[in-house]
């Protein structure tokens, strides 16, 4: 496949929880203009883990206080808030240059991979306590069907906390992806990360899905 | 025998089987819950397996 440039101005990040809030904290740094899309309330819970809310926040939308959060620390970026579930309904909202889907559930994260399929760069992350998943899925690049069976959950983020250093590093990796994204030569790999065993593996990914497939 | 290695339980086991879905079913393992990857690759439950394979086991992750 012939390499692609992208222009990132825009990005949309679906899922304001410990991983979202941390990742949106870094691209606002890097001068980003942003999408927030998450119909959740800041909770107790959220406080200690996640890096744009504190107690004062606790029962108001996660968008719009990550919005306020994000405009103090930079003042220059356009910032968009949609306090929505990401329905088959809405997914025009993702429409940015780059989607990143932070999101704790299979059945967004395959509405996400639908929209982006074949038009723009989705950055697929999830994490569980100390492991995580990054996979970068270009327009040429084997989609979410072709990694995940069926959209079951098996251990979102309400059943047990991220490490927050699993996030840090996660938001690392993902400024990273996306400065070099105009030189990404499609590798087609998925990134599996242990924090605590300071490992990460590379998993390479084949196209297996009916509509990969018929795109050969 | 190929060595399959299990993420959730940090363990090798021998497992008698030809295909990554035998392992699965004589670990009593649910297909959705895991990644499938033979050296290094994400590969399908009909992926013929040897022992000279490694095979490993991820558990799918979905917090965010």
């Amino acid at each position: 496949m012939p390499s692609q440039a992208y222009n990132i101005k825009t990005i949309s990040i679906v899922g304001l929880g410990t991983l979202g809030s941390e990742i949106a904290k870094q691209l606002a740094r890097c001068n980003y203009n942003l999408k927030l899309i998450d119909f959740d309330e800041v909770e107790s819970r959220n406080i200690k883990i996640q890096a744009l809310y504190n107690k004062a926040d606790i029962g108001k939308q996660k968008a719009e206080v990550a919005e306020k959060r994000l405009k103090k620390i930079n003042k220059i970026i356009s910032i968009q808030s949609f306090p929505e579930k990401l329905t088959s309904k809405n997914t025009a909202i993702l429409k940015a240059d780059l989607v990143i889907d932070c999101t704790d559930n299979l059945t967004a994260r395959f509405l996400m991979s639908d929209f982006c399929y074949n038009r723009i760069p989705l950055l697929h992350t999830a994490a569980f306590k100390d492991l995580a998943t990054f996979y970068l899925m270009l327009p040429n690049n084997p989609c979410l069907n072709c990694i995940y069976a069926s959209n079951i959950d098996i251990n979102g983020c309400r059943q047990s906390n991220i490490n927050p250093l699993t996030a840090a590093r996660m938001a690392d990796l993902a400024i990273k992806q996306i400065k070099n994204l105009p030189h990404n030569q499609q590798e087609e790999k998925l990134l599996r990360l242990n924090i605590k065993n300071n490992t990460i593996e590379k998993i390479k990914i084949s196209r297996s899905c009916k509509r990969c497939l018929k795109s050969l | 025998m190929p060595k399959v290695f299990i993420e959730k339980t940090n363990e090798t086991r021998k497992v008698e089987a030809a295909t990554m879905k035998e392992i699965l079913q004589k670990l009593n393992i649910n297909a959705e819950e895991v990644l499938t990857i033979k050296n290094n690759e994400l590969v399908t439950l009909e992926t013929k397996v040897t022992e000279k394979d490694s095979i490993k086991l991820l558990s799918v992750i979905s917090g965010g």
